[in-house]
């Protein structure tokens, strides 16, 4: 049995938007500790990893492992009918064919509920290490949005150079091409608007623009976003949930020679 | 021949008080117009004496009127107004005698009843015998193997002739011959308006009509230009070439012509002869000879039976200016091409399309390296993550 209860529907709103874009199906995993997700776009570029700790909800409560196939798209529709500061519950039941998803208005006496069939879906579920990676920023999730959005213009590739505590985003394409510096930065006031870069190696590193865009569709869910890359490896863009964190693992371009 | 036109003429003309056009005389005896004109004229000079007041001609004067913005102009008139007449044009392309009447009214009796020139039948001899052009089918032929060379036309004409003359009996008015005597006038300039690249009109007085002269002068036309070349229609007018041939869109448009032959006289003059002034002009701003440069030519029937200058449309497709390799060939329209020198042509214009490119190249080949450069393959997260 499983019920979860979020103090905002806004938040699993925020989350099923964020990723409904790079993938379609997939399998919530409920634990006692929490909600995870993981897949991957067809593409196999781009990997989602989401959790959603107990502590996210008001009330949590998951007495076995429950996997719930959920088609996002369909989901999302129904989590829309909610309002955004609605009490969002979701049911399931050990072995669940449905999903219950309860809105409670908080000023009114109105309850909606809406059923959710799930679906088996088949998932390769990857195991992912823990990774040193070499360079890590850290900045506000606008900007980082921002960035991808102006860039994604010129070209299809975003290049993400990171030298002695400067980062830069490049992209060159057939009209031109065009780059942003940033440069660490600290806001005492605002601390979630400070520029962090850690480096322990340069790293010079291109993705696909494609996939970026994708990923900054969770920028509503934090303030900022860090980005830890590493020569060869996938980079990783996480954004922090109130407790968890929505990540995205997203492999690079490689030149061609190589 | 002249036995039986004069024995029409004067039967038709002074028993029957009807006047007598040269197409009339051409039909009844079964030669060509332009003879008719010959006959009709020589009988006029014999008999305009002694019937003075019985007799009249008129006759059809072409050319441009004085004016800059005058165009091609068909003027009748009697004999009275000849010299006014000529003073109107600045320039006269043909002068030849229409018809004869036994009224000095050109207006009132110009044509013979439409009726008598309509009992004549068109079958394809009487056309050949009367100098009309035949349909669709021999040109076709003709212009496929046409020579080009005027000459050729020379030998074919004697030959119609011949054959027409045994026609001749069909004459059943005959009455008592006038006094013989030959004269021959401008008659058949008009025809040779017609045939532009002709060298001079004057030089065959006894040309035909208006249908020959265009064979000869078209061919001359093109081979000056030395450039494609498409012989229409040329051969129309020989007899021999009237076999039977692919028909197509000429073909209608050949009979379409000769019924503007047809209807071109009668119908016109019966139009214009309305007036009772003894002046009848008929402005014709479609049809160009070939001696009329400036003038405008329109109507596509002109320029395929008749030596026009301008360029027919298939011409304009491709101009080739260098002479050497000639090509013959029929185009859809039925045309005889003869092409110059294209693959020279066609050859040069890909290499300075080539060259055109290549400039542009540089650039693109610029950015492409660039891109090629930069250009990376997007590695899968498998590559990296193992199953668990």
């Amino acid at each position: 049995m499983l019920e979860g209860k979020f103090d905002e529907a806004s938040l699993l709103k925020k989350i099923i938007d964020a990723i409904k874009d790079c993938v379609q199906l997939c399998n919530f995993n409920c634990t006692e500790k929490g909600i995870t997700l993981q897949a991957v776009d067809d593409s196999r570029v781009l990997l989602v990893s989401l959790l959603i700790g107990e502590e996210a909800f008001t009330d949590y409560r998951c007495d076995r492992n429950i996997t719930l196939g959920v088609d996002l798209s369909s989901f999302s529709k129904m989590i829309k009918c909610g309002n955004n500061e609605d009490f969002l519950t979701l049911i399931a039941e050990d072995s669940p064919d449905t999903v219950l998803v309860v809105f409670e208005d908080k000023n009114r006496e109105r309850i909606s509920e809406y059923s959710l069939k799930l679906m088996d879906i088949d998932n390769e579920f990857l195991k992912i290490d823990d990774m040193d990676y070499d360079s890590v920023i850290t900045m506000p999730a606008g900007e980082f949005a921002k960035i991808v959005r102006d860039l994604k213009n010129l070209s299809e590739s975003l290049g993400i150079l990171v030298t002695k505590d400067t980062v830069k985003f490049l992209s060159e394409g057939d009209i031109g091409s065009g780059s942003v510096v940033v440069k660490p930065f600290t806001d005492l006031e605002k601390p979630e608007n400070s520029v962090k870069v850690s480096l322990k190696k340069p790293v010079n590193l291109t993705f696909g623009l494609k996939y970026l865009s994708d990923i900054i569709k969770a920028t509503n869910l934090a303030e900022s976003v860090t980005i830890k890359i590493a020569d060869k490896v996938p980079a990783l863009f996480e954004y922090k949930l109130p407790s968890g964190y929505l990540r995205f693992y997203l492999a690079p371009k490689f030149d061609e020679e190589e | 021949m002249e036995l039986e036109s004069e024995k029409f003429l004067s039967n038709w003309l002074f028993v029957n008080k009807q006047s007598a056009s040269y197409r009339l005389l051409s039909r009844q005896l079964a030669t060509s117009v332009h003879d008719a004109k010959n006959l009709l004229y020589s009988f006029y000079e014999k008999n305009k004496a002694s019937y003075t007041d019985q007799l009249f001609a008129s006759y059809m004067v072409s050319g441009k009127l004085a004016g800059p913005s005058s165009t091609l102009t068909i003027k009748l008139y009697d004999d009275a107004n000849l010299e006014s007449i000529k003073a109107e044009f600045e320039r006269i392309d043909s002068v030849h005698i229409y018809s004869l009447a036994p009224i000095a009214d050109i207006t009132a009796n110009l044509l013979p009843d439409p009726a008598v020139m309509n009992a004549f039948e068109y079958t394809d001899e009487h056309m050949k015998a009367w100098g009309l052009i035949k349909g669709p089918e021999k040109k076709l032929n003709a212009s496929r193997r046409a020579p080009r060379v005027p000459p050729a036309r020379v030998p074919n004409r004697p030959a119609v002739k011949a054959s027409t003359a045994p026609e001749s009996t069909k004459v059943e008015k005959v009455e008592k011959a006038e006094k013989p005597s030959m004269f021959t006038l401008a008659p058949s300039r008009y025809v040779s308006r017609k045939v532009q690249v002709a060298p001079s009109p004057v030089a065959r007085p006894s040309a035909r009509a208006q249908t020959e002269p265009t064979r000869a002068a078209y061919t001359s036309r093109k081979t000056e230009k030395s450039e494609r070349v498409v012989i229409a229609d040329v051969e129309e007018v020989e007899p021999e070439d009237l076999a039977p041939a692919a028909p197509s869109k000429r073909d209608e448009q050949l009979k379409e012509l000769e019924g503007m032959f047809n209807d071109d006289d009668d119908c016109g003059w019966d139009e214009s002869s309305s007036q009772k002034g003894s002046l009848v002009v008929i402005e014709d701003t479609q049809e160009t000879r070939g001696e009329l440069v400036s003038e405008p030519v329109g109507a596509e029937i002109d320029t395929s039976l008749i030596e026009v200058e301008e360029p027919e449309p298939a011409e304009e497709i491709e101009p080739v200016e260098e002479p050497p390799a000639v090509e013959n060939f029929m185009d859809e329209d039925g045309y005889l091409v003869t092409r110059v020198n294209t693959s020279a042509k066609k050859e040069k214009e890909p290499s300075s399309y080539a060259s055109r490119k290549s400039s542009t190249s540089p650039t693109k080949q610029k950015a492409s390296d660039s891109s090629k450069k930069r250009k990376t393959t997007q590695s899968s997260l498998m590559n990296f993550f193992g199953k668990k």
